[in-house]
């Protein structure tokens, strides 16, 4: 595979993000440090996002809590591999075509766009949130 | 002009304009190949090409260059497009119904991955036209002017809508996941300009509710501390 300087470029810049990024998240505790930011959504309207609980989940995972992390945001849990997937799945989008075909199928991309919703509406109406 | 081969019940034949393969009349399951596909596709798994080939009298639809991985490629569509121009004399002849060429065309055997396929030795610029130079110049990758294929689809930016919303606290992000599957409807359609805004479009929001988000956080987060 023939790798461009822009490609290679990238791949140092976005591992040395995500090497701090889950250092940070693997040495602090979002649940008790301060710095952390604040869900802009939670703050404005009162009602849980999609995506709050994300940090502490994380925290756990990286612990190996998988119990916890559940409990922050089970979406975040069954999400990172699905974003993975997908991530995986656009950089090698010219080697694997079928793959990436199957992948982008608006029928698959709306069911993702769904259970989103249903996930923020529901999470809400039961309380499927650590305070 | 683009022209295509096709392979059906193992019969390889071709090249063919866009005309003579509407009246070819094909299945969804026959092999079809052209210029800038890595190797034979089933017709159906081909959606651009079945649109066009549905919409007659209009000239392919070729998308806007694809802004992010067309970058990379320049100089090599440079090549392409000079060994495009040799081709020029056999190219401009495609009315003549058939007459199939003296020398078959040789595009990738069935079973064959692209570099198999590859004829080395044979000279790139031969200057006649003859009808080898097709197959080989398609060999090499042909990003730039090749028609549209399937991987020639704007990015849907699926996976950073999905970020921002669930990761990054900000659910309006949510209307750039409805904007990726935007692009893809209007991709299948054919529509490839309509499918190139809804990228951009995609990825401005994407954009600027990250930047909105990086605004309001300190703003939301001060705000309650000046009133308590």
């Amino acid at each position: 595979m023939k790798l461009s300087r822009r490609a290679i470029g990238w791949t140092v810049i976005i591992t040395i993000l995500v090497v701090v990024f889950i250092l940070v998240y693997f040495t602090f505790d979002p649940s008790k440090s301060g710095f952390f930011p604040k869900c802009i959504t939670l703050q404005l309207t009162g009602y849980r996002c999609p995506g709050c609980g994300s940090q502490r989940a994380i925290h756990s995972l990286l612990h190996g809590d998988f119990a916890a992390a559940w409990r922050y945001n089970a979406m975040l849990v069954v999400a990172l591999p699905v974003m993975l997937t997908y991530g995986v799945g656009d950089m090698m989008r010219a080697r694997w075509r079928r793959f990436h075909y199957w992948l982008t199928r608006p029928w698959l991309m709306g069911t993702i766009f769904m259970l989103i919703v249903a996930w923020w509406v529901l999470r809400n109406v039961y309380g499927w949130y650590v305070p | 002009m683009e022209q295509y081969w096709i392979n059906r019940n193992g019969q390889q034949s071709g090249p063919f304009d866009l005309e003579q393969l509407r009246q070819l009349q094909l299945d969804g399951d026959t092999y079809v190949w052209y210029n800038g596909l890595e190797d034979w596709e089933k017709l159906e798994s081909l959606p651009q090409l079945v649109a066009q080939l549905q919409q007659p009298g209009e000239p392919p639809t070729v998308p806007p260059a694809q802004a992010d991985d067309n970058v990379d490629v320049t100089p090599e569509s440079h090549d392409v497009a000079m060994n495009e121009e040799n081709e020029e004399p056999e190219v401009s002849v495609p009315d003549v119904p058939t007459a199939p060429p003296a020398e078959v065309p040789a595009p990738p055997a069935i079973p064959a991955t692209p570099q198999q396929a590859v004829p080395v030795g044979i000279p790139v610029g031969i200057p006649t036209g003859m009808p080898v130079a097709a197959p080989q110049a398609a060999a090499q990758p042909a990003p730039a002017q090749a028609a549209p294929a399937e991987d020639k689809c704007p990015p849907t930016n699926l996976v950073w809508a999905i970020i921002t919303a669930v990761l990054c606290c900000l659910p309006l992000s949510l209307v750039a996941v409805f904007m990726s599957i935007k692009v893809k409807t209007c991709w299948e359609k054919g529509e490839a300009e309509q499918a190139q805004k809804w990228s951009d479009r995609g990825a401005w929001f994407i954009i600027a509710s990250i930047i909105a988000g990086i605004v309001v956080q300190p703003i939301v987060t001060f705000i309650p501390l000046l009133f308590s």
